[in-house]
């Protein structure tokens, strides 16, 4: 399909949307709670309320059903289908627009004058102004008014006010674009005091933090028993949001009444204070976390497309979205790991997951690893495959526990990550292994991968009595109370050929070292002596009696394991 | 004609010294807008009464004519000629008539004046202001704000020649 058949598409779409009655009313979705919650406000007051909204850059409209559709008396809102009647005359080259004429309509339009609408109303033709915008515009629901004395009897409705305000910005309405400028610009510097009276109740005082609303009020009372409010216009710098809430109550109750119905309307639909720009799946993502209340707070942009996906920023940090991953926030310390890592186009891709809350910490998970954070640690990325074997060891709930480090790479095409627990190394040859503890402490006293131990052929396996890693060069072996030792070459061989841990040795009780026959190290059980220069190996009696946690042979309970120690934790000095 | 020029320019030379005197400091202040056009905004006139029912007690009985403009804001305005009757009963000036299609009823006593508007569907009954309510042999010259229910409807300018 292409792009310009999906434009028309959505514009078509949006048309539907547009003329169709009612269409809003049955969408249970966050746009249609808002307006719910609207009108139940102003009619928990028992103000008569119509409410009707869109955003332009996704069309999508909403509205509170019949109400939005039922007539009502347009009182001063009105007067922006005078200025823009007029204007349009002056774009065909009907009328000739006096300089008076624009200072007249600027005040109409900024302080709600009445005086200059009484003028051109009369002068323009009454209620062929508005036939003439009802025809240009297709607003279906909109009527003249009964008594063409008097513009304020206007029929309108709020729905028919979104269509005038959208087909207003987009032209279709057959309005100059220098035309609609001169317009919006004149409702953007709507005045609080006009008309005798305070005129920032609905949009303006309902919208503190929004940056810039365009509006038209209305106001009048008190014809035929009735008082009325009205506010409507443009919400946001690119004027992307229409919002039009038309009130009525009876008279009696005052304007202080009706005017805090209206203003707890638009607090209710929107108590973020502005209308937020969030829209489709991440908006309600966003909805779900709690809105501005929530973890993102408000927005900080529109929602952004980027290669593969979206991103919009809020006040608490980034929602992205992909086709792939759906919609997923960040925050806080995991958000500066993925900021430094590239965001969506570095190694992690897109979010797959929310901020995950865990014991002592919290998860991100993206598509090409997990960020962990925790207050000792801060937050450190975990990637594949080294996060495969962080997941055998059950995450940070295994002896690993956090990351400390991100991965970092190592010479020869090798990674490695550190963990609180230990470390996990990675090579083509050898895949990925944790070494932690004791045996970490050896490995490190050797050079870790750059020494002759090399990498991690396994992970740390338990023995009856102790525990074993072998690398490329060696094995370390571990027993309670003799530590770690790492055995390599013809002292390893013998060492196995005797049965490693299980045999008459047992564990090992020191390193290698030299004697005068060889080089030799001592067992549980004895020791092993490899002449230099020579295949024979001696292996003599044991040297003392076994200590206490010496190996029973096979069917022992349960393995220990190696103690975690103060070489194992981040901070080690990587080759 | 009983003129209030001296009432209205006492008021103002009062205005006048008050706007010279230091307000208090926290009329002065910007605070935060107020959340309703009927809890701030500029002091709406006193309503008229017993001074601009007196006022009016000179005028003759007898038909009414003369022009009618009653601006009502956010609505539209009723500018025409008016043709109608002036009458009195006690201390109440009635004037009643019509303005092309509006049916026009000034009704002015002590306690209050009001005009009642009925035209072609709009109904609006306000309440006169003090202002201008001034008598000159048989002649009107009448403009005062418009009130109902402590909301501002507009203003009512009446020019009228009583008993004709």
């Amino acid at each position: 399909m292409t792009e310009r058949w999906k434009r028309t598409l959505v514009a078509a779409a949006l048309g539907l949307a547009l003329l169709l009655p009612g269409g809003g009313i049955a969408r249970a979705d966050s746009w249609q709670d808002r307006v719910s919650a609207g009108s139940a406000a102003a009619t928990a007051r028992g103000t008569t309320i119509e409410i009707a909204m869109l955003d332009r850059v996704t069309g999508q409209y909403r509205d509170n059903g019949p109400a939005a559709h039922t007539r009502i008396e347009s009182a001063s809102v009105m007067k922006v289908f005078i200025a823009e009647h007029v204007l349009h005359q002056r774009d065909l080259g009907k009328k000739a627009v006096t300089q008076t004429d624009l200072a007249d309509m600027s005040r109409m339009l900024r302080a709600s004058e009445n005086a200059p609408a009484n003028r051109l109303w009369v002068a323009y033709g009454a209620n062929g102004i508005i036939a003439d915008i009802k025809a240009r515009y297709g607003l279906t629901e909109t009527g003249p008014t009964s008594n063409t004395r008097y513009w304020g009897n206007t029929m309108i409705t709020a729905h028919d006010m979104v269509v005038f305000y959208q087909r207003l910005m987009d032209g279709s309405g057959g309005l100059s674009a220098r035309s609609r400028d001169w317009i919006v610009e004149q409702l953007r510097q709507s005045v609080e005091w006009g008309d005798g009276g305070r005129q920032f109740f609905g949009l303006r005082d309902g919208l503190p933090r929004e940056q810039v609303i365009s509006q038209k009020q209305g106001w009048m009372c008190c014809v035929n028993g009735h008082i009325y409010r009205h506010t409507s216009g443009y919400a946001g710098p690119d004027n992307r949001f229409i919002v039009v809430v038309l009130t009525r109550e009876p008279s009696g109750r005052g304007g202080a009444h009706i005017e805090a119905s209206i203003t707890a309307a638009v607090r209710a639909m929107f108590p973020e204070g502005l209308v937020p720009r969030v829209q489709g799946q991440i908006g309600e993502m966003w909805v779900r976390s709690g809105g501005h209340r929530g973890p993102l707070g408000l927005p900080n942009t529109d929602e952004i497309p980027v290669r593969g996906g979206a991103v919009q920023y809020f006040q608490g940090g980034g929602a992205y979205w992909s086709p792939a991953t759906g919609p997923h926030w960040v925050i806080g310390s995991i958000l500066q790991r993925y900021r430094a890592m590239g965001y969506e186009t570095g190694r992690l891709g897109y979010p797959t997951s929310d901020e995950i809350a865990l014991p002592g910490g919290a998860l991100s998970r993206f598509q090409g690893g997990y960020v962990y954070w925790s207050p000792a640690t801060g937050a450190h990325a975990v990637m594949q495959p080294i996060l495969a074997a962080y997941a055998a060891q059950k995450w940070e709930t295994g002896r690993l526990r956090y990351p400390t480090s991100g991965e970092i790479a190592l010479p020869g095409g090798g990674v490695m990550n550190r963990f609180q627990g230990g470390h996990v190394y990675w090579s083509s040859r050898t895949g990925a292994h944790w070494v932690i503890g004791s045996i970490l402490g050896v490995y490190k006293a050797q050079g870790y991968q750059a020494g002759p131990l090399g990498y991690p052929l396994t992970d740390e396996v338990a023995l009856a009595g102790g525990a074993v890693s072998h690398f490329e060069g060696g094995s370390v072996y571990w027993s309670p109370g003799r530590g770690a030792h790492a055995l390599r070459g013809a002292l390893l061989e013998a060492y196995q050929a005797q049965g490693a841990e299980r045999g008459s040795l047992g564990y090992p009780v020191s390193d290698a070292y030299a004697a005068a026959d060889g080089t030799r190290m001592d067992f549980q059980g004895g020791s092993l002596t490899v002449p230099s220069a020579s295949s024979t190996t001696t292996t003599t009696a044991p040297p003392a009696a076994p200590a206490p946690g010496a190996p029973t042979g096979a069917g022992t309970a349960t393995a220990p394991v190696a103690p975690s120690d103060g070489a194992a934790t981040g901070g080690d000095a990587q080759p | 004609m009983r003129p209030l020029r001296p009432a209205v320019a006492a008021a103002l030379v009062l205005l006048a010294a008050t706007g010279c005197t230091d307000a208090p400091p926290a009329a002065r202040s910007d605070g935060p807008a107020p959340a309703t056009s009927s809890s701030s905004g500029p002091a709406p006139a006193p309503p008229a009464g017993e001074e601009e029912a007196q006022a009016l007690a000179p005028l003759p009985d007898g038909v009414a004519t003369g022009t009618a403009v009653l601006v009502y804001s956010g609505l539209g305005e009723l500018r025409e000629p008016f043709a109608g009757q002036c009458s009195h009963d006690g201390s109440t000036t009635r004037i009643e008539g019509t303005a092309d299609t509006a049916r026009i009823v000034l009704e002015v006593t002590p306690d209050g004046a009001r005009i009642d508007l009925d035209d072609g569907g709009v109904r609006s009954s306000s309440e006169l202001s003090a202002g201008r309510y001034e008598v000159s042999g048989g002649h009107l010259s009448l403009r005062a704000d418009m009130t109902q229910d402590g909301e501002s409807t507009g203003t009512a300018e009446l020019e009228i020649d009583c008993g004709g």
